[in-house]
């Protein structure tokens, strides 16, 4: 594994670019581009980013990481005004070109937490070049079995009559925003879901595609159960086309180095599905 | 900017070099050194805008990532405080290079701080200190971020590994047991909270025979605080302060 770091595109992005030993590459393998998550820089939530990028390089994909313009070590971009939506798609578009120009590659697997996952998911409807898709916290839906799961206990346990009910209101933390230029402005973005019917869209079209997919969830949204996501979108059977996994415990910055070790291990089986097993571990195999 | 990895092929640590603007001359030259941990990841933009600043007021500033953190290489499992040190070595060289400077000052952050102050005490091209809420005891700085500070083997805090080791090497460190760390060249202990410890740091120094200047100003300094969703903090007036005291308008 061989990192550099570098800038790329009109806006002198700030990234950086892993590689795998000649040992490990793998000549049909899609880039792998990973996007950030509110206004952490590329290092990613916990180190997270670093750890996957070079996990997702011993699997055989080359890997960047790079900040948004105005997030991390990326300048603001001046004298542009676009919606914060369009510029994730722009800029990502932007690293694919750059990976396709300078490395020859010309599919990508996207991925990201939180607004990182919301990136991956836009970009991927707006370019065929992406061919795969990782959210850590992504879009998700309530459900019959979330409901039941999250008041059936309560509705049997009469202390729970003597609390108000605190309701959950759309997700809300600091992101990526507009062109300002002071110094001090701290960029705000508003996380807020699409309607379910827009989403499923949006994943249907991926799937038609033969988009892989894989989705993440921790506790801190409001998702209670494994098979969550699968019965949010029941048309799309994401039972056999994605992987999903659930780790309640899990904090949304992964926090425990537990939790944050079973994640790159399901990154690593689901990349491995895509690329195969790495060289050696085929030869073995074939002996 | 310019990004790019520099020091020990083996675990390269990345930088980010910038140019001082304008034609103020001659052009100091700054070392920014990060706090670890989530502390890093929680003071990322306040060292970016830092760093813009002081390119406004015309000083060239080098920020890097130590070895096993942030875009640096080596796993988090594997960092230790000698390292750390060596990395400041390092980038104390690296700053020189680029700025083609006889002589730089070196802020530091937290550990940042603490680690810069003893890492460069025997460097003569560091003519000023600046020490932003440095930890001053590394015994206590322990106890307040592990349930079990003592506890064997790897433990986490806030999603980051602190090996025995990385313990280890934390937990005798003492600048009040340290005042050699701030001979021969111009140290400000720059604070957000009027506390006894740094009091004592000044003191200890005092003692020594050193002058060590005391800045307070009030400001958030809450570095290690988890935020559920990895929150900056960006305390506007410490910052600006920390750009005068590096511009020599205050002491």
């Amino acid at each position: 594994m061989r990192e550099r770091a570098l800038t790329f595109g009109p806006a002198n992005l700030v990234a950086i670019l892993t590689e795998p030993d000649p040992e490990q590459a793998r000549p049909d393998a899609p880039g792998s581009i990973i996007l950030n998550s509110g206004i952490l820089h590329r290092a990613g939530a916990s180190r997270m980013y670093v750890r996957s990028a070079r996990a997702l390089a011993e699997e055989g994909l080359t890997t960047l990481r790079f900040d948004f313009s105005g997030i991390g070590d990326s300048e603001v971009r001046r004298g542009e005004s676009i919606p914060i939506e369009k510029r994730f798609i722009q800029e990502t578009r932007e690293a694919m070109d750059y990976l396709q120009t300078e490395m020859g590659l010309d599919r990508f697997i996207l991925g990201g937490l939180c607004s990182g996952a919301d990136g991956a998911f836009w970009t991927g409807l707006a370019d065929e070049r992406v061919s795969g898709i990782w959210q850590i916290d992504g879009f998700s839906y309530t459900t019959r079995g979330y409901w039941i799961r999250r008041y059936a206990p309560k509705l049997l346990d009469p202390r729970a009559w003597m609390h108000s009910i605190k309701v959950r209101v759309a997700p809300e933390q600091a992101g990526v925003s507009d062109d300002r230029e002071e110094v001090f402005v701290k960029p705000e973005y508003r996380r807020v879901f699409p309607p379910r019917e827009e989403v499923e869209a949006g994943l249907r079209a991926l799937l038609e595609r033969d988009t892989e997919l894989f989705f993440f969830f921790t506790g801190a949204q409001e998702y209670l159960y494994r098979r969550q996501h699968h019965d949010a979108f029941p048309g799309l059977g994401l039972d056999e086309r994605a992987k999903v996994e659930f780790l309640p415990e899990c904090t949304h910055t992964m926090t425990e180095l537990e939790h944050q070790r079973q994640f790159l291990h399901h990154l690593r089986t689901w990349a491995r599905g895509i690329v195969g097993p790495a060289p050696e571990v085929a030869a073995e195999a074939a002996a | 900017m310019n990004p790019f990895f520099f020091g020990r092929s083996e675990r390269p640590l990345f930088g980010a070099y910038s140019p001082g603007r304008g034609g103020v001359e001659p052009r100091r030259s700054v070392l920014l050194c990060y706090p670890v941990g989530s502390e890093y990841m929680r003071a990322h933009r306040a060292f970016r805008q830092l760093n813009t600043l002081l390119n406004r007021a015309g000083a060239n500033v080098l920020r890097f990532d130590y070895s096993c953190t942030g875009d640096s290489g080596g796993a988090g499992d594997e960092a230790t405080v000698e390292e750390w040190m060596e990395d400041i070595d390092w980038a104390v060289d690296e700053l020189m290079d680029n700025a083609l400077s006889d002589s730089i000052s070196v802020l530091g952050l937290r550990w940042g701080a603490t680690l810069a102050a003893l890492a460069t005490q025997d460097r003569d091209e560091v003519d000023h200190l600046v020490l932003w809420d440095p930890i001053v005891s590394g015994e206590e700085y322990l106890a307040s971020v592990l349930d079990e500070p003592g506890a064997p083997g790897l433990l986490g805090v806030e999603g980051f590994p602190y090996s025995e080791a990385l313990r280890d090497g934390m937990r005798p460190i003492d600048l009040r047991e340290r005042p050699k760390a701030f001979e021969g060249r111009r140290t400000t202990l720059l604070v957000a909270e009027d506390r006894e410890d740094y009091r004592e740091v000044v003191e200890a120094a005092r003692r020594h025979g050193v002058t060590v200047g005391h800045q307070h100003v009030p400001s958030p300094a809450d570095w290690s605080r988890a935020d559920p969703f990895g929150d900056a903090l960006i305390p506007q007036e410490i910052i600006q302060t920390a750009v005068a005291i590096l511009q020599g308008e205050v002491s």
